[in-house]
C-alpha cells in the first residue's frame, strides 16, 4: 500500500476543492444549496474510499478505485458548480447536490419498501425464469434436431417486446404485482432459453467424446459436461435478463403500479418534484449497479476457471 | 490369446453427394500387454479405426473384438487419452483424476478415489498442481493428468490419440519417457495403442508399428521394432537396426503416395 497515492490523487484534490467552493463560493441568489448535507455526503465518501482502498489487495485494484472515485468526486465538483453556484442549469429541474441528499434522507424508509417491492417482483420472476428456461433449453438442445428447430422459434418469440404482452396480463391476471412478475418472467425467459440452448449446441463434440469413453450415461452426460460446459454462455444470458427487467419493471411501474421506485419517480414527476425524480434516478442506478455487480461477484466465483 | 483383433473393419460415410470409403478390410491384432503405434498420413483412416474401436463408431461392416468379444459400444476396458479436450475445464487436475476414477471403478470409497488420484498425479510429476485447473496448466500438464487419468482407471487397454502431437519437442520426450517408465512398471500387462504421426516416437515407445495407407484405409505393412527394454532414445539411435527401421517406416509412409503423382506427371 503506498501511502503517497493513497493521499495525492485526483480523488483527494476535488473533494478538497468540492468542499473548498461549498464553503468558500457564494450561493447563487435563487438557490437553496443546503451545503451542510452536501458536505456530509462528501466526507462519507471519501471515508467509504479510504475504507475500500485499504481493503483492496492488488495495485491494479487500488488505480481502479482511485480512479473511478475521482470520477465521482469531479462530478460531484461539476454538479455543485453548475447548479448552487454558477446558476447554469435551470434552478427548477437541476438541483444542487446537497439538496438532492437532504431529500433522500427525509425519504428513505419510504424508498427502502419501494426497493424491496421492485426488488421482490425481480427476483420472483426472474428466479421463475430460471428454473423452467434452463432445464428446457437443456433438453430441448440435448438432441441438436430439436435443439436446432427451437432456436428459430425461440429467437422469434424472443424478439417480440414483453410491452405487448401487457393487455393479455392485464386481462388474465388479478393484480398488478401478479401481471409485474409474469412480465418479468417472459423478458427474462427468452435470453435465458436462447443462450442455454445455444450453449448446449456449442459444446465441443470432442467434450462430449471424451466423456464417452469414460462411459458415461446419457443422463450424467447431460448433467455432469454438458451443464457445466454451457454455465458461461448461460450466465452471459441470466446478465442480459436482468438487465433488461429492470428496464420493464421500471416502465411498467411508471405506467401502471402502486408501488415500486418506477412509481416513486412517476408519482412526484406529475407534481413537476424534480428533487424527488433525481432521488429516485440516483437510487435506482445504484440498485441496478449493486444487483449487477453482485451478479458478476458470484460469475467471478462460478467460472474461476475460465482463463 | 490376442487382446485385440480387427477383423475386415469397413467404414463408410455416406455424404449427399457420394459416400466415402474411410477404411476397407482393416485387419490386425493386437498381442496382450503389446505396446503397438500406428502410423500414417492424415486421411488414411487413423482416427476412424480408433472411434470404431473406444465404441463411438458403428462400423458398416467387419468387427473389433476385445478378448474374443465384440466391441459394441463404450467401456470401462478402455482408457483413452485425446490429443485434445481429454480433460473437463471447470473440474481441476484432482477432480478430473478422481471423476474417471469413479467411472472405472463404482466399488471405491470417495476416501480411496482421492488416494489413488493423488498417488497417479504423484507419479505424472504433478505434486503441485493438482488443485489448478486445466487453463492453468501448460499443455504438456494437460497431457500429463490425462495420461494420470487413464492409467488411474487401471483398465486393459489405453488408448493414445496423437497424444503429444501439440507439444514441443522437450515437453514430448520427457513425456514420452513417463509413458514408457509407466508402462513398464505398470507390470507390463496393459496393452497399448497408440497413434501418431511421429516415426521416432513410434520407434521408440512400441514392439509393433502398424502402417496405415490411404484411399480407403487399410494395413499397408506390421513392422516388428526390435529392440530391448528398457529403451534408451539416444542408444537405439546409434544402431544401424534403427536407421533401417526408419527407412522402412518412410518408404512405406511417403514411398506408396509419391508413386501416383510421377504417374500423372508422366501422363500429363
Amino acid at each position: 500500500m503506498n501511502l503517497k497515492s493513497a493521499v495525492f490523487n485526483l480523488n483527494n484534490l476535488f473533494v478538497i476543492l468540492f468542499v473548498l467552493s461549498a464553503f468558500g463560493l457564494e450561493d447563487h441568489l435563487k438557490r437553496s444549496a443546503q451545503n451542510d448535507y452536501a458536505l456530509g455526503f462528501i466526507l462519507l465518501l471519501e471515508v467509504s474510499f479510504f475504507i475500500v482502498l485499504f481493503l483492496a489487495r492488488k495495485d491494479e485494484q487500488r488505480t481502479l478505485i482511485r480512479d473511478t472515485f475521482a470520477i465521482i468526486s469531479i462530478s460531484l465538483f461539476v454538479w455543485l458548480m453548475l447548479t448552487a453556484k454558477l446558476n447554469i442549469l435551470p434552478e427548477d429541474i437541476f438541483k444542487a447536490p446537497g439538496v438532492i441528499v437532504k431529500q433522500f434522507l427525509g425519504d428513505y424508509l419510504r424508498l427502502i419498501v419501494d426497493i424491496g417491492c421492485s426488488l421482490s417482483i425481480i427476483v420472483v420472476g426472474f428466479a421463475l425464469a430460471l428454473v423452467t428456461a434452463i432445464p428446457l433449453g437443456l433438453f430441448l438442445a440435448f438432441n441438436a434436431r430439436t435443439g436446432r428447430a427451437f432456436s428459430s422459434v425461440a429467437s422469434f418469440l424472443g424478439s417480440i417486446p414483453p410491452v405487448v404482452f401487457i393487455p393479455y396480463t392485464l386481462a388474465l391476471l388479478p393484480s398488478f404485482k401478479a401481471c409485474s412478475i409474469f412480465i418479468i418472467f417472459i423478458t427474462s425467459f427468452w435470453p435465458i432459453l436462447t443462450s442455454t440452448m445455444n450453449g448446449v449446441l456449442n459444446v465441443d463434440s470432442k467434450i462430449i467424446n471424451s466423456a464417452k469413453v469414460l462411459n458415461l450415461k446419457k443422463a450424467q452426460i447431460l448433467f455432469k459436461i454438458i451443464l457445466p460446459a454451457s454455465l458461461p454462455q448461460v450466465f452471459s444470458g441470466c446478465n442480459i435478463a436482468i438487465s433488461l427487467s429492470f428496464i420493464m419493471l421500471t416502465s411498467a411501474e411508471m405506467i401502471g403500479g402502486g408501488s415500486g421506485l418506477g412509481f416513486y419517480i412517476q408519482y412526484y414527476a406529475r407534481f413537476g418534484n424534480f428533487t424527488r425524480i433525481m432521488v429516485g434516478l440516483v437510487v435506482l442506478g445504484v440498485v441496478v449497479s449493486t444487483v449487477t455487480y453482485l451478479l458478476r461477484k458470484v460469475e467471478n466465483r462460478f467460472f474461476r476457471w475460465k482463463e | 490369446m490376442n487382446k485385440i483383433d480387427v477383423e475386415n473393419l469397413c467404414v463408410k460415410y455416406k455424404t449427399p453427394n457420394q459416400t466415402f470409403e474411410a477404411l476397407k478390410d482393416l485387419s490386425f491384432s493386437v498381442k496382450s500387454g503389446e505396446f503397438v503405434s500406428i502410423v500414417g498420413a492424415s486421411g488414411c483412416g487413423k482416427s476412424t479405426f480408433l472411434s470404431v474401436l473406444e465404441g463411438l463408431l458403428k462400423p458398416t461392416s467387419g468387427r473389433i473384438l476385445i478378448d474374443g468379444k465384440e466391441v459394441k459400444g463404450t467401456g470401462t476396458d478402455r482408457g483413452v487419452v485425446f490429443q485434445h479436450y481429454s480433460l473437463f475445464h471447470w473440474m481441476t487436475a484432482l477432480k478430473n483424476t478422481e471423476f474417471g476414477i469413479q467411472q472405472a471403478k463404482k466399488q471405491l470409497s470417495k476416501k480411496e478415489v482421492t488416494k489413488l488420484a493423488n498417488h497417479f498425479l504423484d507419479l505424472v510429476h504433478l505434486e503441485q498442481f493438482k488443485n489448478k485447473f486445466p487453463s492453468q496448466l501448460s499443455g504438456g500438464m494437460q497431457q500429463r493428468v490425462a495420461i494420470a487419468r487413464a492409467l488411474a482407471m487401471d483398465t486393459d487397454i489405453l488408448i493414445m490419440d496423437e497424444p503429444f502431437g501439440a507439444l514441443d519437442a522437450k515437453n514430448k520426450s520427457s513425456l514420452q519417457d513417463l509413458v514408457l517408465e509407466l508402462w513398464s512398471s505398470s507390470g507390463k500387462n496393459k496393452t497399448v495403442i497408440f497413434v501418431t504421426h511421429d516415426i521416432d516416437e513410434a520407434i521408440l515407445l512400441s514392439h509393433k508399428i502398424v502402417v496405415f495407407s490411404e484411399n480407403p484405409g487399410h494395413v499397408y505393412k506390421e513392422i516388428k521394432v526390435p529392440f530391448d527394454r528398457p529403451r534408451n532414445r539416444t542408444d537405439i539411435r546409434k544402431t544401424r537396426d534403427y536407421e533401417t527401421l526408419r527407412a522402412e517406416l518412410i518408404d512405406s509412409l511417403y514411398g506408396n503416395v509419391r508413386e501416383p503423382e510421377f504417374e500423372f506427371a508422366l501422363a500429363g
